[in-house]
């Protein structure tokens, strides 16, 4: 449950993770505000309400890939962010291979957050899926048009 | 062997891992952060407006049961964006507020009939609720009694609970009913809806939330086969429920083919079971995970993705019948599967053996494959790639588009005399009748790409003349021209809460392809794949 961590220690054990996942999603420069929404909403909510989550690791990982989702579809900012996505450095470094930065512009934040899951978190399909709540086969099927979106960008 | 594509890929995943920005600091959470977009629609607010617009009413049958006279408009050409007039219809009902009520834990039925019921049914306990979460939590409770009435069987008390007139049939959010059954009762209609592949078994869950034009909904959520499901409903005041659970079983392909007058119905049930429903005929084709599935109305093609010996993409094609008889496979991408005398002959694409070089384009290999003795002559090709784009021909009955694809999705489409059926408008994805003298347009919600809008157009391809207009409220799942129809999938609304299963459908909608019109609404959890 939740209540085994407060919300600030929730915060501090797991908002380096959310970053970086968040930073796949939306790029980052939208990260920050997608880990930081998450959490105020969390704590509008209040510890209570947070008691009550089972597996709250999970729980913000599908959090931000909503809060994602939701700015994916603001017009303004996305063709703001797309515009950063497909031609501006990202923080820090510059990814080395534009067409492949270019190619994650086509996924959709889901597909997205399958393809970090997978790539960086080292999770199997039923790993993703439990903390995506959706099946291995929907899973499967997200990484393999992801994929085939990838390959097509690289091939 | 380790896939290169896949080591480049995750040499991707980790530099943008490495570029993630610390995280905000924990104090600076305690006041609400920079809004991602649009602030008065969004973020933790929205569950506390949500809350208030479900009590005052006046809320539900905008969601999911909108009447389409505001949305489109026809005969008038638009080029630039309308205003999204649900939204602001959905948005301008809220402040119409009225006592808040809720109802209180009873066990009891509506008490009031359903068949002699003019106003909406108020349970016998109402209790004023305290705060808004408490309110919002009232109208998730009403749709959690109402789908256990309907799950239990007691369909008499589950039709109390939709406060149903006699002439429940020109209800917007109980019409499609009437592709169930001819029952003139509202209880017996819900019977054979139940039977008829409709998702009646109780949900795992019914929550509250808000889609993304901020009006309030109510989700509720099944667990079959191993996926999460979508229901989506709503409730008006007093105490009332608008909606009907979706159809989820084979049984429900028939429905779907009623309602869009259609002889071919092609979908993947939950499970990813494949089944087509032609003209009465209905066949199940296998379970089809991770594989790419579409359908012309005469085959159905299934993409595998593979890689070869040296780790290049190759893909493969199946094409069956409609019965689910494998006719042809193929290596590469088949695009079109025709039936010869002695056999089958596939136009298949290949992937090129190496990339175009930078500032050119090269054809897409191209082949005529005999799909029994696998015997293969090039073909002229279809389509070119370049870096960041692509270039190609459509074929559809007797006419012949072209095509100019960028990276970000859009396709720029001409005709035959080089006319623009699209204008100027992003154009994502196109959809043709039948005889490719119409076309239906607009972005998708599973590749949304920076200039995705809510919007679909039609136009004429001879003249390019815009026929109609639709604004949706959120982005639209899939689309497809039947000729006599154009049907929209919608995904379940996104809600404030995490549920994530968004590029499934929650119901689609049938327009009269000519003028627009919406002509029925369907809540389906069905994955489609082609109508027609």
């Amino acid at each position: 449950m939740g209540g085994q961590l407060t919300l600030e220690d929730s915060y501090r054990k797991w908002s380096d993770d959310l970053s970086r996942y968040a930073t796949a999603l939306v790029g980052p420069g939208d990260a920050g505000d997608l880990v930081g929404e998450a959490f105020s909403t969390l704590l509008a909510r209040g510890e209570v309400h947070w008691a009550t989550i089972r597996e709250p690791r999970a729980y913000l990982y599908r959090m931000v890939l909503n809060g994602a989702h939701m700015a994916h579809r603001g017009r303004q900012r996305r063709q703001r962010r797309e515009l950063r996505w497909s031609d501006g450095p990202l923080h820090g470094e510059l990814i080395t291979q534009p067409e492949v930065r270019m190619a994650l512009t086509r996924l959709s934040p889901q597909q997205r957050a399958v393809t970090f899951l997978t790539y960086w978190e080292d999770m199997t399909p039923a790993q993703v899926g439990h903390t995506l709540h959706v099946s291995e086969g929907t899973v499967k099927r997200q990484l393999a048009r992801a994929r085939t979106t990838l390959r097509q960008a690289l091939s | 062997m380790s896939d290169p594509t896949d080591d480049r890929i995750r040499q991707v995943m980790h530099e943008l891992a490495d570029a993630a920005p610390p995280p905000p600091a924990w104090e600076h959470l305690q006041v609400p952060p920079l809004r991602l977009a649009d602030p008065p629609r969004r973020g933790p607010w929205l569950l506390a407006a949500a809350a208030i617009a479900l009590v005052v009413g006046i809320v539900g049958a905008a969601v999911v049961l909108r009447d389409r006279s505001d949305r489109v408009t026809t005969d008038t050409p638009v080029i630039s964006p309308t205003p999204p007039a649900t939204e602001i219809a959905t948005s301008t009902v809220a402040p119409t507020v009225v006592a808040p009520s809720v109802p209180a834990p009873a066990t009891s039925a509506p008490s009031v009939p359903s068949d002699t019921a003019e106003e909406p049914v108020v349970p016998t306990t109402i209790a004023a609720p305290t705060t808004p979460a408490a309110a919002a939590e009232g109208g998730a409770e009403l749709v959690r009694r109402y789908l256990a009435d309907l799950a239990a069987g007691r369909f008499d008390d589950a039709a109390g609970w939709l406060g149903a007139s006699n002439d429940w049939r020109s209800r917007p959010d109980l019409a499609a009913l009437t592709l169930a059954s001819d029952e003139s009762e509202l209880p017996a209609a819900l019977a054979a809806w139940c039977a008829s592949g409709a998702l009646c078994a109780e949900p795992s869950s019914v929550d509250a939330g808000t889609n993304l034009a901020g009006s309030p909904v109510v989700s509720a959520t099944y667990e079959v086969a191993g996926t999460t499901l979508t229901g989506t409903f709503a409730t008006v005041e007093p105490a009332a429920v608008r909606g009907v659970p979706p159809l989820a079983g084979a049984a429900g392909l028939a429905l779907l083919a009623s309602g869009a007058d259609v002889g071919v119905v092609v979908a993947r049930l939950p499970g990813e079971e494949l089944v087509t429903w032609n003209d009465g005929a209905l066949a199940e084709l296998g379970v089809a995970t991770a594989a790419w599935v579409w359908s012309d109305g005469t085959f159905v093609y299934r993409e595998d993705a593979n890689t070869d010996a040296d780790g290049v993409p190759q893909p493969s094609t199946t094409a069956t019948r409609l019965d689910g008889d494998v006719v042809c496979t193929v290596e590469g991408r088949m695009h079109r599967l025709r039936e010869v005398v002695d056999g089958f002959v596939a136009s298949v694409e290949r992937v090129p053996d190496a990339a175009p070089p930078i500032g050119s384009e090269q054809p897409v290999p191209n082949f005529a494959v005999d799909c029994a003795t696998g015997e293969t002559t090039a073909i002229d090709p279809i389509s070119w790639t370049r870096e960041g784009g692509s270039r190609g021909i459509t074929r559809v009955g007797d006419r012949t588009f072209t095509y100019e694809g960028d990276a970000e999705g859009n396709a720029d489409m001409t005709n035959e005399q080089g006319v623009s059926i699209d204008g100027d408008e992003y154009a994502g994805y196109h959809t043709f009748s039948p005889d490719g003298d119409r076309v239906v347009y607009g972005d998708f919600t599973g590749a949304p790409g920076p200039h995705a809008t809510a919007r679909i157009r039609s136009r004429d391809t001879t003249t390019g003349e815009l026929l109609w207009t639709i604004d949706f409220p959120e982005p639209f799942g899939s689309l497809s021209h039947t000729g006599d129809h154009v049907v929209v999938a919608h995904p379940p609304p996104l809600m404030v809460d995490p549920v994530a299963p968004w590029e499934t459908t929650s119901w689609i909608e049938i327009y009269d392809a000519e003028r627009g019109e919406l002509l029925l609404t369907v809540p389906t959890v069905l994955e489609l794949i082609y109508f027609g």
